[in-house]
């Protein structure tokens, strides 16, 4: 039997991808789970399998095609009901799919027929992944509707909501006996809207494009050649412009001694039995979890709009990771509950996954705090730059042994330089010092972290 | 008179309430529009032969009456006397007035009009035929079937007698005849036999179901009752006509009850007002992919458009209730959405409407349906004897209905059964498209003192309980 599979939901707000690697061929035999084709999404590739076992027999997409969630993509015959499959079960088992919507008007309905489903030798974990995509259902104009089977609402808010392209029969009225007023229609249309870009990026309010000026003509001055950007490159570009042109930033610099801690790590990974090692990363993030405790402003995000700071209940640390295709930013979850070792870890994976391009979206959101770490390459200082909503970042610069006057003579000590830069709407320049202070001393003698 | 095109943005068939005003508006929308009747002027069966003359000889049966019955307070008139010409010239007047003020609208947006008939030969071209002897094909990009009803006859009788006659017999007013039967009791019969009854008829109904006005709330039906009881000579319940003989001096007809009992008597004229069926059967739409009811109706989706997506149907062609109003709504729908807007014919209620004395008027659920689906209501009924207005007309016959929902206190239904009831219930129309609740018809301030304030005191009961 002829089953479609569509490109199921990968992340919230995750509206479309372009193909980026077809892996399977038609006439190819795959398992359940098996991956089909790679999509780039705004941040990551994610591998999007086939729900159900089967033999390709159509695909819809090219490498290089941008695809929305819920666009077809590879039709498969399923191995049981070849037979019946001659006289176009398929189509009968999208008629039927139609009629069902029809009736059920559910936005978010499993719109597989029951009879594909059953069909299937090894059900699909997640059936509602194969197709999914209530709201570009074109709206109904021709079913007769009269009497008590009209929506409650005036005439002119259900030609509003019909120009809007809404089925007024989604609308949850909020007047006297649920009444649809105009409003509500408007409320569905944004939260609609809201749902479906993640309430993302809009044009307008893409500060990199808007702050632009006209450039040049650059072929007066010499050749030049264009590279389109890359999703990651617009979307960094697009995090930053708006920092930059929103947030009042100040930078703090300090420097913590950490020969102590380093010569710990160097002997625990000699004796260490796992191949993971400890990273100086890793308790970076341990550190900065638990500072972010003791200075909880710093775990927070500015909500002008209701004149409220959102003080978040939780701790996660996302890390800056260079890729040859750009910044991403995984983030490590709860970090205050986890011991080093595991961070370590984690960011092992996190990090060579992200350099793979084989991150899930989910993997980089809800970070509340960033380090960037480029100790790694060299330099003595930089000033990151915040990433909105979050009021903070810790920069770390590289290490290196430095004389220290101990007040009688100078002492060879180890020296790593940090850059904390804050969102001064939210932070005052004590209380940024006092943070980072905070963390070097903890870095200095780690026993601060367990009193 | 134009000549026949050879091809037409729009074509309208059929120029009653329906069909001028899907033409006009079409027009109004910048469509090129050609609109074809057999008549001389727009207004088809509503202004020729329906709702404007009935209501005109009920105008004049409600001077007589209030002449009559103004001796009970004091004001008595002499026997007034009935100039029957007059009345009919009078009659026709209107109806030329009307007409002609749509004919001058046809000139105003630059519509063809055509007199006379059209056919499908397939589902892009009609044969017209005009009724001076024309003949044309006719190529259309979008067409708006309205050619109405018209009225049932029963089988065997001819159409040209003289007294078995149907609503447009006896809306020509030939004369004033002594004794009349009106066949079926429904709104078309009550009025008419109404209107003769004024005018010095002994009017008879004989209806087969056991009630008048079948479908309509029995409490509404029982006050008009009262007073038709005095009007008509006799009212037949259960009883069907089994035989009619037109004879020379009149109809004899034979009558059977439910206990079989038989009886027979003379009428002068009888008048058959057993319904209306739609005008479906002389179209040709056999030559079209058009799909038609059992009962003739042509089908149609919620933008009035029939299976082939290009040709729309409204008014009574498209089905009940066969109301001009209702296919004034459609029209401007299926106008809509010819010139492409995204329009939909989704009301929440059609008024219904009998003029009689007392007229009956609803909107929305009635009680009889709510009984009949089970659907839980709560209802307030307020009689007209209390209030002032009523008893100032010299009336105290009168009731007003408010059904809603009882969890949310939506208005759910509204009927009016009283003098004027057919000019109030648009108020309840109003309230039911705006999907309000009976505490919003409390708010509403209602002027004093009037008919209207029932509604507002019908929401003061389901206030207290």
């Amino acid at each position: 039997m002829k089953q479609e599979i569509r490109i199921p939901e990968v992340a919230e707000g995750v509206t479309a991808g372009t193909v980026v690697a077809l892996v399977v061929a038609v006439g190819d035999r795959v398992e359940t789970d098996q991956t089909l084709l790679e999509l780039e999404t705004d941040k990551a590739v994610v591998a999007i399998p086939t729900p159900i076992a089967g033999t390709i027999s159509e695909i819809l997409v090219a490498e290089g095609d941008k695809v929305e969630i819920g666009a077809l993509i590879v039709s498969l015959e399923d191995s049981v009901g070849t037979e019946s499959s001659i006289d176009s079960g398929g189509e009968d088992g999208r008629g039927k799919k139609v009629q069902a919507k029809a009736e059920d008007q559910t936005a978010d309905e499993a719109t597989v027929s029951t009879e594909d489903l059953a069909a299937t030798p090894a059900p699909a974990p997640e059936p509602l992944e194969v197709v999914q995509d209530a709201v570009a259902e074109p709206l109904d104009l021709t079913s007769v509707r009269r009497d008590d089977r009209v929506a409650p609402a005036a005439p002119s808010v259900r030609r509003l909501a019909r120009e809007l392209g809404v089925d007024i029969y989604q609308v949850q009225g909020t007047g006297p006996a649920g009444r649809i007023s105009a409003e509500d229609v408007r409320s569905f249309v944004h939260d609609t809207m809201q749902r479906v870009t993640g309430g993302g990026i809009q044009t307008s309010e893409f500060p990199g494009l808007h702050a632009q000026r006209p450039l040049p003509d650059f072929g007066r001055f010499g050749e030049v050649s264009r590279e389109p950007l890359s999703r990651v490159r617009e979307l960094t570009a697009d995090a930053m412009g708006y920092a930059w042109s929103t947030i009042p930033m100040v930078t703090q610099y300090d420097k913590a001694k950490i020969g102590k801690i380093e010569e710990f790590r160097k002997t625990f990974n000699l004796k260490a039995a796992t191949e993971t090692k400890l990273t100086m990363t890793a308790f970076m993030v341990k550190v900065c979890a638990a500072a972010l405790s003791a200075f909880p402003h710093f775990n927070s995000a500015l909500d002008l709009a209701s004149r409220e700071l959102v003080l978040q209940h939780y701790i996660n640390i996302g890390v800056a990771v260079d890729t040859p295709n750009g910044l991403l930013v995984p983030v490590i979850q709860g970090p205050d509950h986890k011991g080093v070792e595991r961070i370590a870890v984690e960011l092992n994976d996190l990090a060579a996954r992200t350099r793979e391009r084989r991150i899930n979206p989910a993997e980089m959101e809800g970070g509340t705090f960033t380090i960037s770490n480029l100790g790694g390459i060299g330099g003595s200082a930089f000033t990151p730059i915040v990433y909105a909503p979050q009021v903070a970042i810790l920069g770390v610069s590289e290490a290196e042994v430095q004389p220290v006057w101990n007040g009688a003579e100078f002492e060879p000590q180890l020296m790593m330089p940090l850059c904390l830069t804050y969102d001064h709407r939210v932070i005052d320049g004590a209380a940024g010092a006092r943070f980072l202070r905070w963390i070097c001393q903890a870095l200095e003698n780690p026993l601060h972290l367990v009193m | 008179m134009s000549e026949i095109p050879t091809k037409t943005q729009l074509v309208v068939i059929g120029a009653g309430p329906g069909g001028y005003s899907a033409a006009f508006r079409a027009a109004e929308l910048g469509l090129e529009v050609t609109l074809i009747d057999p008549e001389a002027r727009p207004g088809g069966v509503c202004l020729y032969r329906g709702c404007i003359p009935s209501k005109a000889l009920l105008h004049v049966a409600k001077l007589v009456t209030e002449a009559e019955e103004s001796a009970a307070i004091g004001v008595t008139f002499a026997k007034p006397k009935l100039d029957i010409d007059r009345i009919r010239d009078w009659k026709n007047t209107i109806i030329e007035s009307l007409t002609t003020g749509l004919g001058g609208k046809i000139d105003k947006l630059k519509l063809t009009y055509l007199r006379g008939i059209a056919c499908f030969k397939d589902n892009r071209t009609l044969v017209v035929k005009t009724v001076d002897g024309k003949e044309g094909e006719l190529v259309f990009e979008q067409a708006i079937l309205a050619t109405g009803s018209r009225p049932i006859m029963l089988p065997g009788i001819a159409a040209d007698s003289a007294r078995i006659i149907d609503s447009t017999g006896a809306l020509d007013l030939a004369d004033v005849p002594k004794t009349l039967l009106v066949v079926g009791g429904g709104y078309i019969g009550l009025e008419l036999g109404s209107a003769y009854a004024a005018l010095g008829t002994k009017v008879s109904v004989v209806e087969m179901t056991s009630g008048l006005l079948p479908g309509c709330d029995r409490d509404l039906v029982s006050v008009l009752r009262r007073r038709l009881d005095k009007k008509f000579t006799e009212i037949l319940l259960n009883t069907k006509v089994t035989q009619l003989k037109e004879q020379k001096n009149g109809v004899a007809v034979s009558f059977e009850n439910l206990k079989e009992e038989s009886r027979a008597k003379r009428y002068d004229k009888v008048l058959i007002s057993i319904g209306r069926r739609p005008n479906s059967d002389k179209l040709g739409l056999e030559n079209t992919s058009i799909k038609v009811s059992d009962k003739g109706f042509v089908e149609v989706d919620g933008q009035q458009r029939t299976a082939v997506a290009h040709i729309f149907a409204i008014g009574d062609l498209a089905g009940e209730p066969m109301l001009a109003h209702k296919a004034y709504g459609e029209a401007h729908v299926a106008a809509a959405v010819a010139a492409g807007q995204k329009a939909v014919f989704d009301p929440r209620a059609i008024p219904a409407v009998v003029f009689t004395d007392p007229e009956i008027a609803w909107c929305g659920l009635t009680e009889t349906v709510a009984r009949e689906q089970k659907i839980k209501v709560k209802t307030a009924k307020m009689p007209w004897r209390g209030n002032g207005r009523t008893l100032t007309l010299g009336r105290d016959d009168g009731m007003t209905k408010i059904i809603v929902d009882p969890e949310t206190d939506r208005l759910l239904g509204i009927a009016l059964v009283g003098p004027g009831a057919g000019e109030l219930i648009a108020e309840a129309v109003l309230a039911l498209e705006m999907a309000a609740t009976s505490e919003d018809l409390r708010n509403t301030i209602h002027p004093h003192p009037t008919l209207s304030e029932t509604l507002f005191e019908a929401a003061q009961i389901l206030l207290k309980g």
